[in-house]
């Protein structure tokens, strides 16, 4: 019992302890109501721990000339066991509350936490319980974050999807300085560079492998973010060139605002539809499309327009021109 | 000076019993307790931890003084000349509560 009494005592402020501490136990020793003196211990401690101002051993006093001097109260700064005491009180506090707000207790009266698991939630709710359509109580909640979807194009093309990390259509600037480690990924040979089909080309399965290298090139042409990646414009995005997409990237950002949206990003329609028009009717890829190529009325009326001067062919430049002239496309 | 003394008022039960110990004479903790039971007839009884936390009080108050003693185990308390004239100030009071009390007592 006596044991039980000195941690009662030591369990005191340092200050009471170290004057009073003593002589407490030389007066339990000599009692013989151990019991009472031990409840009049706790009572004691319970006092000093929760009604007593911490006193501390000096005051301010006035030096003969007049200047108040003034003391450090260093020695009653909390110890470091105090304060460990006082973090692990604070950890088990919160541990408890948490379990209790996150677990269902016999029957639902109250739920904190949500039903969605998310890495931002940090409680999640266990329970079958159906919600309830006439809740007593008006919960205002903020609105669910929101993502706004993928665009089809960052979708479509694998390097934006790759580069897009947080899937918002916007290449952030952090984003364009990360650019290499994203890019890399996407090499799934790991033949240090990017080719069409990487880049998000899925060609017919079919086609004349001769047309398949003038459909990649045409490809990489086509796309304002693989054309500024593929700087030789050789049809893949090398390991050199990745390394420097960070550079080449930043030459799309037109209203320079540091950051790649998806209208700085989206490839000219004119040059688009002229591109393939031309990839399908170029047939043996010499960048022209004669009379023989046509196949029947397929985008006649353009390449008519095309062919004014009736030199016999068209050029891509030419269908550009041509689809500008006769649609509302015009240059982003 | 009164007014200076009413801020000490009513002492609390514990307080007034030490207080009346060391009006006799200087006393160190244990002695204080066994006098308060015997003041008390045995009614009550102080613990160390309760006496020793109005000890505190009233030192800090300077209502009682620590004077030194050769067994550092067994401090002596003094009841210095403000603790005297706040004991004898709570004792005018409780006169006048214990008369009011007589008075009304009589009535019923």
């Amino acid at each position: 019992m006596r044991w039980i009494y000195i941690l009662l005592l030591r369990l005191h402020p340092r200050p009471f302890r170290q004057r009073f501490g003593d002589e407490m136990l030389g007066i339990f020793d000599q009692s013989s109501e151990k019991i009472s003196l031990m409840a009049d211990g706790f009572l004691s401690l319970l006092r000093q721990r929760t009604l007593r101002q911490p006193s501390f051993a000096f005051s301010p006093t006035t030096a003969p000339d007049g200047v108040p001097l003034f003391y450090s109260a260093e020695a009653e700064i909390p110890r470091l066991s105090a304060l460990m005491r006082g973090a692990l009180i604070t950890l088990l506090a919160f541990g408890l509350i948490c379990l209790v707000m996150s677990h269902r207790w016999r029957q639902t009266y109250l739920i904190v936490g949500s039903h969605h698991p998310s890495p931002s939630h940090l409680l999640g709710a266990h329970t079958d319980a159906q919600p309830v359509s006439d809740l007593p109580a008006e919960v205002k909640v903020n609105p669910y974050p929101f993502h706004p979807p993928i665009s089809p194009y960052f979708r479509f093309l694998l390097v934006l999807g790759a580069l897009d990390v947080d899937q918002d259509n916007v290449l952030s600037a952090e984003e364009i300085e990360n650019a290499p480690a994203a890019l890399w990924n996407l090499d799934k040979n790991h033949d240090g560079v990017l080719t069409a089909e990487e880049c998000g080309l899925k060609p017919d399965p079919n086609l004349d492998p001769l047309k398949l290298g003038s459909v990649r090139l045409t490809f990489m042409r086509v796309h304002p973010v693989l054309a500024a990646l593929d700087a030789n414009h050789d049809g893949v995005i090398s390991e050199s060139e990745i390394r420097n997409a960070a550079v080449a990237l930043r030459t799309l950002d037109s209203n320079g605002d540091g950051k790649l949206t998806e209208r700085e990003l989206l490839p000219d329609q004119a040059i688009a539809m002229a591109a393939g028009i031309m990839g399908m009717l170029d047939s043996n890829g010499d960048g022209r499309i004669t009379k023989d190529e046509r196949h029947g009325s397929f985008a006649a009326e353009i390449l008519d327009r095309a062919d004014r001067d009736e030199k016999g062919y068209v050029t891509e430049e030419d269908l550009v021109i041509a689809i500008r002239s006769g649609t509302s496309v015009r240059p982003r | 000076m009164k007014d200076d003394l009413s801020k000490f008022l009513p002492l609390s039960p514990a307080a007034l019993h030490i207080l009346l110990a060391l009006a006799g004479e200087d006393m160190h903790g244990y002695g204080i307790m066994q006098e308060v039971a015997r003041q008390s007839e045995g009614a009550y009884k102080l613990g160390p931890g309760t006496l020793y936390d109005n000890l505190q009080r009233l030192m800090d108050q300077g209502m009682v003084t620590e004077i030194s003693s050769d067994d550092p185990r067994r401090r002596i308390y003094r009841l210095s000349s403000l603790g005297r004239k706040v004991l004898a100030t709570e004792i005018t009071r409780l006169e006048g509560v214990v008369r009011e009390a007589r008075l009304h007592l009589r009535r019923v």
